[in-house]
């Protein structure tokens, strides 16, 4: 891989409703522009390094797209959305973060690399998306830690530090566990890992190993998330249903559908190739965050 | 967007399945026991729980705008916990010391190590050396806090947060009062 791999991407632009400029508002070149950063190099981690099938990351992808929006953890502004099948995450991320990426992306893939077991996030492609006359938004594709067919019963954020790293167990207790519990959460209740001596070694091993990359990156604020699932409870409480968000954002790529021909879709484009969202209320906060995106 | 006619779409239009899907996570030692780390016990026979285990939230480097906020935290903590902050405790310490220290959830230090009983008890493995500031004597932690702060000033603008830290945190460590 050249270092130019590093730094190329690819832009595209889609316009989905071509009739709606007139004389009053005249219409704009593109309805959003896209563009795919560093492609080979993603493409290499997600088929050589993750071992993910193109075609089941494109379907998963593309496929229904009905995305769920998770209880933002951090006070980062993220958004997080899941695909479909639990399997992806699609995360919204700062300018910044975004350049760092691109940064850190050489030394990331080389880690990858060296460390086919390792815990970070596994970064499956890297974009942006911009409307006209609007921001630009980034985002990052990246693995679902949690499992689509299994129940988290308890989940944990550690950072390694005491401060301000407490969730107030009363609301905990409210929520029904539905909630990030924090370090001193961790402590007070008295959890451990239960790995016996083999495990035990393998995952301090590879700990410092990816806390060794990550310093070199100079990054830090990182946390080590904990999914617990106790395999007696099973998923009889179907908490993954209970816990995804109501707010979903849904579009129709026809294209995509085998049962409409392509020609159909050149001759009508205006009705044919629309894009649909749907946006809900969060219950609990009573926010309508997805109008922001 | 709204113009189009947004639906409102049934939340039951969640179907997760019961089976794994994909199989891309048999790869992967850490995520090979239904798509995650299953515990087992001293003789490495499973145990009843699956763990999920990763490292995330790896995108935000330090910079001059956390290192403000490092200290800011230093500044306000409680003294209890405070003791370490200029090392360890802060979840945004640098990352040198980040990586070093002994985790909490480092599997050795939750199963072997002294139980964590205390809150007091700091987790990390630099717990010992670090508090001992603040047993002899409050001043020594405000001497500290007001070096870091000048420190921190005078670096401002330069990019070596690693060797920033370690000014201020080798005299913790090795227990001289600074």
């Amino acid at each position: 891989m050249s270092p130019n791999h590093y730094t190329y991407c690819i832009s595209s632009s889609a316009l989905i409703f071509p009739s709606l400029g007139n004389e009053l508002t005249p219409s704009v070149k593109y309805d959003f522009k896209f563009k795919d950063y560093a492609p080979w190099v993603f493409r290499s981690l997600r088929e050589q390094s993750f071992h993910l099938d193109p075609a089941d990351y494109l379907l998963s992808l593309t496929e229904k797209y009905i995305l769920s929006e998770l209880g933002s953890p951090g006070k980062s502004g993220s958004f997080f959305y899941f695909s479909r099948d639990y399997r992806f995450i699609i995360k919204t991320i700062h300018h910044n973060e975004h350049k760092f990426i691109r940064k850190i992306l050489k030394g990331y893939h080389e880690h990858v690399r060296k460390n086919p077991h390792t815990l970070l996030s596994r970064f499956y492609g890297l974009h942006r998306v911009k409307l006209p006359r609007g921001r630009k938004i980034h985002f990052v594709i990246m693995n679902n830690l949690f499992p689509p067919h299994k129940d988290i019963h308890e989940t944990y954020d550690l950072k390694g530090s005491t401060v301000g790293r407490l969730y107030p167990e009363e609301e905990a207790a409210r929520k029904q566990n539905k909630v990030t519990l924090k370090d001193l959460n961790w402590i007070d209740r008295g959890k451990r890992l239960e790995l016996g001596p083999e495990k035990r070694a393998f995952l301090t091993e590879q700990i410092k190993r990816d806390a060794e990359f990550l310093k070199n990156v100079y990054v830090m604020d990182y946390s080590l998330l904990v999914g617990v699932h106790n395999m007696a409870r099973g998923n009889r409480d179907n908490l993954r249903r209970n816990t995804l968000k109501v707010v979903s954002v849904v579009s129709y790529y026809p294209t995509f559908r085998p049962q409409n021909p392509v020609t159909e879709f050149s001759s009508h484009p205006a009705r044919d190739f629309t894009w649909v969202v749907t946006v809900e209320t969060d219950p609990v906060t009573g926010r309508n965050e997805a109008s922001h995106a | 967007m709204r113009e189009t006619g947004p639906k409102r779409l049934d939340t039951d239009a969640v179907h997760l399945p019961d089976s794994e899907t994909g199989d891309e996570r048999q790869h992967f030692i850490f995520y090979q026991d239904d798509g995650g780390l299953r515990a087992t016990n001293e003789a490495n026979a499973p145990m009843d729980t699956i763990y999920y285990l990763g490292i995330i939230d790896i995108c935000t480097p330090y910079t001059t705008f956390k290192r403000a906020e490092h200290i800011w935290k230093g500044l306000h903590a409680d003294r209890v916990r405070a003791h370490t902050t200029l090392s360890s405790s802060i979840s945004d310490s640098a990352s040198a010391s980040f990586s070093t220290r002994s985790a909490p959830w480092s599997p050795a230090s939750t199963r072997n190590a002294s139980p964590l009983s205390s809150r007091q008890s700091c987790p990390m493995g630099k717990v010992v050396s670090a508090s001992s500031p603040s047993e002899r004597g409050l001043p020594v932690v405000n001497l500290l806090r007001v070096v870091h702060l000048v420190v921190f000033l005078a670096n401002l603008g330069s990019v070596s947060p690693i060797e920033f830290t370690f000014k201020v945190a080798d005299p913790r460590v090795s227990g001289s009062p600074g």
